[in-house]
């Protein structure tokens, strides 16, 4: 549509510039409070220029911490977000890609039923599981001691021939805890299934023809065809991961496991005396590089994966 | 190199349509054959069933001298060229004609000197490094092609491989095909719904239709004596007029609904008298008739100029011509000819190249 009419440029204009401000601003007086001393930020007008306590605040947040809540220096909240969106994201597409492949290639019972069984658990995310997933991750027995529990059996001991064991495993604090539970994806699998059914079945059947079984026709043809769909899913999911804030809030409670993002709730939580705000910026600024990065990085797969139809 | 031998198979799908009934075809070592027939015929249910692509529900089918009813497709020695290429998108030209010698592990060398030399026969070598989607339809159609001959099989088995290219293509890949096939000499199953291609290719035709082989032979066979209407009309284009008749009591002569009397041919002097027939005449037999009595009154409806003949539509007056052709007959004669639209004429057939077929059942008498 090409229209030239001047007042509805300068109003469309007018309408992306308020728009990009109510993005941008608060952006800004983030990056801009970060470079700023504690007390700058407590008077009358919010500095809206950078000061000169950028280099401080940075090395500080980096190396030691705020002191009076947890003491954890934010490379280690920042490693501990890392690992937890990275085993997301990596885990969610690992499992998703072959549980499709599973759906879509081969024929077995209930092939169906599981696929719907995966699909309906998009209706339970974690938010809404989170206290009987807390409980199977407090002790990953949970499940069998109630079944047992349902036969008359009490107690958390089995005893097998003289050797006893104790039904008590705990994921609490552990990296495992904080991603298994987030790993299983039905938006995955489902977006690979729908992936895969646009795969001409020819290319399947050449690929028998050519002597290629169903692994390898996963890793030589599917995988690489898959490539740019990973890539658009990889960024979102690992985006999912590193803003997980209630899950690890919940499940651990040792320092060191900490994320970044209960990390920076922590530091404005705090009791008797004003939150240091300049710090608080600072990490969340240092919260955002990571996936800004991955964004940037995989802009252009990340683009083509959502658009691409060429087969 | 090996022959094809296909006895009593049969296609029934789990949920209980039978697409194939009973087919019984020999393939001699390094015929060209061709499938031919509508769509939903079956042709390509059986051509999968060689490449294993689909499970034989009866019957066996043999590849040399090995029943190949429970092997993969890959343990069948066949190559197949799909339709649409089918193609890895993701891979070069080279890497496409070498994965299936790859995956059954031959050593490098080997895999590069039968790629070379693939390319080399089918004009590929500048594209080895390109990506399928970097080339052309007809192309790809010879990466295709590339891919069957590398692994040297027993026999190639291709599956419509023209109907995606444009008409002019189509034809110089037909010729190309075919050269390719002879001088390979390679067992060759080809299914295709253009009856052209069919006829220009075969060595042996099998004409398919609902699930059984209607009629095997060479193209001149089927043209001239196709054994049912559905052959004859389906081979040759334009298609075979078809026209109710009955035998004359003198069993010399048949009389069409209009009155019009045609000789009947010396074949069909066994027919017995009165017996409803259904007569076939092609286009290229019906000529102006001197003699007006015997003749059959032509309204012609439409004239087409193909430059070296010409086709003349039209309506036999009173003859319910059957077909799907609208009722109309059609003629062709050689040479430029300009009749008024409209006009009557008179027409006569040909006595030696009538066909009778049973009118109940369509076969020839």
């Amino acid at each position: 549509m090409v229209e030239n009419r001047p007042w509805l440029t300068v109003i469309s204009h007018l309408v992306l510039i308020v728009g990009i401000a109510i993005v941008v601003l608060p952006l800004w007086v983030a990056l801009v409070a970060s470079t700023h001393a504690g007390r700058d930020l407590l008077s009358a007008p919010i500095p809206m220029w950078f000061g000169s306590h950028g280099v401080d605040n940075y090395r500080q947040m980096l190396t030691s911490g705020m002191q009076h809540v947890s003491g954890q220096p934010l490379t280690l909240m920042l490693f501990n977000s890392l690992v937890m969106a990275l085993t997301i994201a990596i885990g969610k597409i690992a499992i998703s890609l072959t549980a499709a492949f599973a759906i879509c290639y081969f024929r077995f019972p209930l092939r169906m039923t599981c696929f719907w069984i995966i699909f309906i658990t998009l209706m339970l995310p974690v938010e809404v599981r989170i206290l009987p997933t807390y409980e199977v991750i407090a002790n990953v027995f949970t499940p069998l001691t109630r079944l047992l529990e349902l036969f008359g059996f009490e107690g958390d001991e089995i005893v097998i021939g003289g050797l006893s064991i104790r039904l008590d495993f705990s994921m609490l604090d552990s990296y495992t805890g904080l991603t298994l539970p987030l790993i299983a994806s039905a938006t995955a699998t489902f977006l690979f299934r729908q992936f895969f059914l646009t795969v001409p079945d020819e290319l399947t059947e050449a690929a028998r023809i050519d002597g290629a079984g169903p692994m390898k026709f996963f890793r030589d043809i599917l995988l690489p065809l898959s490539r740019t769909n990973i890539a658009a899913l990889f960024v979102i999911l690992f985006i999912y991961g590193w803003n997980q804030y209630l899950w690890p809030l919940l499940i651990t409670t040792d320092p060191s496991y900490v994320t970044v993002v209960m990390g920076i709730q922590r530091m404005v939580n705090v009791a008797d005396t004003e939150p240091q705000w300049n710090l608080v910026m600072t990490a969340a600024v240092l919260a955002m590089l990571p996936p800004v990065l991955v964004v940037i990085g995989m802009q252009r797969l990340f683009v083509k994966g959502l658009v691409e139809t060429e087969k | 190199m090996a022959e094809l031998r296909i006895s009593g198979v049969e296609k029934v799908y789990p949920n209980g349509f039978k697409a194939i009934h009973g087919i019984d075809l020999d393939v001699p070592d390094g015929e060209f054959i061709v499938l031919v027939g509508p769509s939903g015929c079956g042709k390509s249910t059986l051509l999968r069933m060689i490449a294993g692509l689909e499970t034989v529900s009866r019957g066996t089918i043999q590849i040399g001298d090995r029943v190949v009813n429970e092997l993969e497709p890959a343990d069948r020695d066949i190559a197949m060229v799909f339709q649409n290429y089918a193609l890895y998108p993701h891979m070069s030209v080279y890497q496409n004609m070498s994965y299936g010698l790859r995956n059954r592990g031959y050593p490098k060398d080997a895999i590069e000197e039968r790629v070379q030399k693939a390319a080399g026969i089918l004009q590929l070598d500048g594209l080895l490094d390109r990506r399928p989607r970097q080339l052309s339809g007809g192309q790809r159609q010879r990466v295709a092609m590339g891919r069957a001959i590398v692994r040297e099989p027993s026999a190639f088995l291709f599956d419509e491989p023209l109907s995606n290219l444009d008409a002019k293509l189509r034809v110089q890949m037909r010729v190309e095909i075919k050269q390719l096939q002879r001088r390979l000499g390679t067992t060759s199953v080809y299914v295709t719904h253009d009856q052209i291609e069919a006829m220009t290719m075969a060595d042996r035709l099998v004409v398919m239709n609902a699930g059984v082989a209607e009629q095997v032979g060479t193209p001149i066979e089927l043209y001239e004596r196709p054994s049912s209407v559905f052959v004859g009309g389906f081979i040759g284009s334009p298609s075979m007029n078809f026209m109710p008749a009955i035998v004359e009591p003198d069993g010399r002569h048949l009389r069409l609904s209009d009155e019009a009397r045609l000789a009947l041919p010396v074949e069909g002097r066994r027919v017995e008298p009165g017996r409803p027939v259904t007569v076939g005449v092609r286009p290229e037999h019906l000529t102006l008739s001197p003699d007006a009595d015997s003749a059959l009154a032509f309204r012609i409806v439409l004239i087409e100029h193909l430059g070296a003949d010409t086709l003349l539509y039209g309506s036999a007056s009173s003859v319910e011509a059957t077909g799907e052709d609208g009722g109309l007959l059609t003629v062709r004669w050689s040479g430029h000819h300009t009749p008024p639209a409209g006009e009557v004429i008179r027409l006569a057939a040909d006595p030696a190249h009538l066909h009778l077929f049973d009118a109940a059942t369509g076969r020839r008498i």
